[in-house]
């Protein structure tokens, strides 16, 4: 599957004074169709100005930044203008046009499209009834709940079916129903029309609805780890992420890769970030035994940290269809973790006493 | 582009009261060119109008003359030899002298344009002028009065026309009005008298017989004038100048435009209306571009060309020229009514000046557009996010 956008190794300055200010270092993100990216960070990390390269509204200076296929880096402003005529933006304040009806304003994605008036009309109808707002064509923006304009808006970015959509913070100005709500309808709708969503927010709680999360820290793009346990270990709090800094580390792992072997000393918590784990049992002179396929956001490892001492009662290893890529986490680090969350800890330990429910495991595992 | 979404029409439509203060400016900045126009062109109208209702083809004057208040007289002998020039049928001396007039009810005095003439000649077609009115001419120390002078004059023709004789002075001279006839205050005059050619000789003591001021030379019927005009030029003296009507009226004209400030001041106030409605439509324009700033960058986001966005501001002047052109039209003929009333003035609505005014505004308002697009370049769509 070709990929609808392919940023390597970007890098951009922003001026400063007499000089200039490098905002964005060797970013290299893909984005596939169908997927739904949440793109997050500290404001001023420099998302938003990615964000506005992929959306073609700001000119290139260095690397490679590929859309639909064309090179943007050196393409003219006219270039530029046409690609964004091929990509639907979703704004954090809407930016809907006050002086126009709901119905105009969808209708305003369509402009360049080459159909007729007629038609256009129908199809802004028909996206407008499925967002649930069939009946406020000619109301004007001024008239609806922050939430209805949202739908309006994101109306207006898929009615000319964009390949890519772009949302800016789109749930920041609603609150937190409404904008889950939103977000849905956007996931929903672009797998419908299989549409990439590049979507930058701050906005926790929306973070389950993506099929992959980036994070940028100033200007670098990183694996998401904060938000990846935060769907992992929802009851972390913001406090016990201070003491993770820098004592996590991302691994990846080739397809079919031995993660840990049933036996090793358990010293490892893993929280999967992307791909499909499978917990085996190697039987001798037959095939491995799949106790367990483990998904994104789920975590591994747990079983032996808890009980110090122990060993894996488990082989983990990457499925053979795809590489993985998970957080890896020290035994100390795990233990402070827990030690200092209660809730966390309680988590943990149902998950834990769940699993060794399982009669393959427990019953393995003489030590717990 | 217009059936699909009218960009224009909206923006403009959507604040109604500023759409309102902008269609008011527009207006009031056409009404002044208007006024400043027609004021201009009735003040040149009026000046000529004398002229254009003297029956004659060629018309004689003096080098040294300017205009109808500063005529330098010269000898009749001249109309005469005009005669000898094939296809001149007839000749008529015209004199022109400022007398002071004594208004009959307040005794004061104002200067009045007295106009002597040979009653036999007949040559004004002022309206109100009959027959009986040349007759009464004869009469020693008799005038005919113009009623559209200025009423500083006296009610001389609502005295006239209750039947009641009026008798007052020029220079000192007792006459009698025998008559009225329509004509019209202009910049030199504000006011106009006839005369027989004898009475105006009594009048004006120290002016001699056959000095005259303007020479009327009619034609036989069916004589084009230019042949005529160019054999007097080639054959006659040339101390004098040979004019055909139109050249007549020109000369009058261009003293007025050039000669004198009243035209520059007219163009400059007719100016002033045309950059204040410059400033009007800008300030609007401009206002409406800023305030719709965010929705510019938008559109531009979503792959409207700036081109299109130009399209868009340009759309917007030329409405707001039409349709703030409209009420100013409307309340500029209603002006004109109200000012031709009040000053004796001729003014009155052309199609030339709607047409002028129109284009004006037109100009105006692209001028404005075209200044006020500029603030366009500030939507750039990298900062909506």
């Amino acid at each position: 599957m070709d990929a609808i956008a392919i940023v390597e190794k970007l890098n951009y300055y922003y001026p400063e004074g007499k000089g200039e200010r490098q905002v964005l270092f060797d970013i290299n993100l893909s984005i596939f169709p169908g997927e739904v990216i949440i793109l997050t960070g500290e404001s001023g990390s420099g998302k938003t100005t990615l964000l506005t390269l992929i959306g073609c509204l700001r000119s290139m200076r260095e690397g490679s930044l590929k859309i639909f296929g064309e090179e943007l880096l050196n393409a003219s402003e006219k270039k530029r203008m046409t690609l964004r005529r091929r990509i639907g933006y979703i704004f954090q304040h809407f930016n809907l046009f006050e002086f126009m009806t709901v119905g105009q304003n969808v209708q305003s994605s369509l402009v360049h499209e080459k159909m007729l008036p007629a038609q256009a009309r129908q199809q802004t109808q028909d996206l407008l009834t499925a967002v649930g707002l069939g009946d406020r064509l000619n109301s004007y923006p001024r008239e609806l709940s922050g939430g209805q304009k949202q739908r309006v808006a994101i109306s207006r970015a898929l009615v000319h079916e964009p390949k890519l959509i772009l949302a800016d913070e789109p749930t920041a100005a609603l609150d937190s129903e409404t904008g889950r709500d939103v977000v849905n309808l956007i996931r929903n709708l672009a797998k419908d029309k299989g549409s990439a969503v590049l979507i930058v927010t701050h906005d926790r709680r929306i973070l389950d609805i993506a099929d992959r999360i980036v994070r940028i820290e100033d200007g670098k793009l990183i694996t998401a780890y904060r938000e990846e346990m935060t769907l992992a270990l929802p009851t972390i709090e913001d406090q016990y992420f201070k003491q993770l800094e820098g004592k996590y580390q991302t691994k990846d792992f080739d397809p079919g890769e031995i993660v840990i072997d049933e036996g090793d000393d358990a010293d490892t918590f893993y929280v999967i970030v992307e791909g499909i784990f499978e917990a085996v049992k190697i039987v001798p002179d037959s095939p491995p035994k799949l106790l367990r396929q483990m998904h994104k956001n789920e975590y591994f490892g747990e079983i032996g940290l808890l009980t110090p001492g122990s060993k894996r009662t488990a082989t983990v290893r990457v499925s053979e269809d795809a590489p993985g890529k998970a957080i890896a986490i020290d035994r100390e680090t795990f233990a402070s973790l827990v030690k200092d969350s209660e809730l966390t800890y309680a988590a943990v330990s149902h998950q834990l006493r769940k699993r060794l429910t399982d009669p393959e495991m427990g019953e393995n595992d003489p030590n717990v | 582009m217009f059936k699909k979404v009218p960009l224009a029409w909206l923006q403009l439509t959507r604040e109604k009261s500023r759409l309102l203060i902008a269609l008011a400016g527009i207006s009031f900045a056409d009404i002044l060119m208007f006024m400043q126009l027609g004021f201009r062109d009735s003040l040149f109208d009026a000046s000529v109008l004398m002229h254009q209702q003297m029956e004659g083809d060629i018309f004689l004057v003096s080098p040294q003359s300017t205009a109808l208040i500063a005529m330098k007289s010269f000898p009749e002998r001249r109309l005469f030899q005009s005669l000898a020039v094939e296809g001149v049928e007839s000749i008529a001396p015209v004199y022109i002298g400022l007398g002071l007039w004594r208004n009959p009810d307040e005794r004061n005095t104002r200067s009045i344009l007295v106009i002597g003439t040979d009653p036999v000649d007949r040559i004004f077609d002022f309206p109100g002028l009959e027959e009986e009115d040349y007759d009464r001419l004869k009469l020693e120390d008799t005038v005919l009065f113009d009623r559209n002078s200025r009423p500083e004059f006296g009610p001389v023709a609502e005295w006239f026309d209750a039947g009641r004789d009026v008798e007052t002075e020029i220079d000192g001279r007792r006459i009698e009005v025998g008559g009225t006839f329509e004509l019209g205050a202009t910049f030199g005059a504000d006011g106009n008298l006839i005369v027989s050619e004898l009475n105006f000789l009594r009048i004006f003591a120290g002016r001699d017989r056959g000095l005259i001021d303007i020479g009327v030379v009619q034609l036989e019927p069916g004589t084009a004038v230019e042949p005529v005009l160019a054999a007097m030029r080639e054959n006659l003296p040339d101390d004098v100048w040979y004019f055909s009507k139109e050249e007549f009226v020109n000369w009058e004209k261009n003293y007025w435009q050039s000669s004198t400030a009243i035209g520059f001041i007219f163009a400059l106030g007719a100016g002033m209306g045309f950059v204040v409605g410059i400033v009007i439509v800008y300030q609007i324009l401009y206002t409406d571009v800023a305030d719709h700033l965010p929705e510019y960058a938008t559109l531009k986001a979503m792959g409207y060309t700036d081109r299109y966005l130009l399209g868009v501001v340009f759309q917007e002047a030329i409405i707001l020229a039409f349709v703030g052109y409209l009420p100013g039209l409307g309340i500029c003929m209603v002006l004109y009514n109200m000012t031709a009333a009040a000053t004796s003035l001729p003014v009155f609505m052309t199609v030339g000046r709607a047409t002028t005014v129109f284009i004006l505004t037109v100009v105006m308002c692209f001028v404005s557009g075209a200044v006020a697009v500029r603030k366009l370049s500030a939507a750039d769509p990298a900062d909506i996010f």
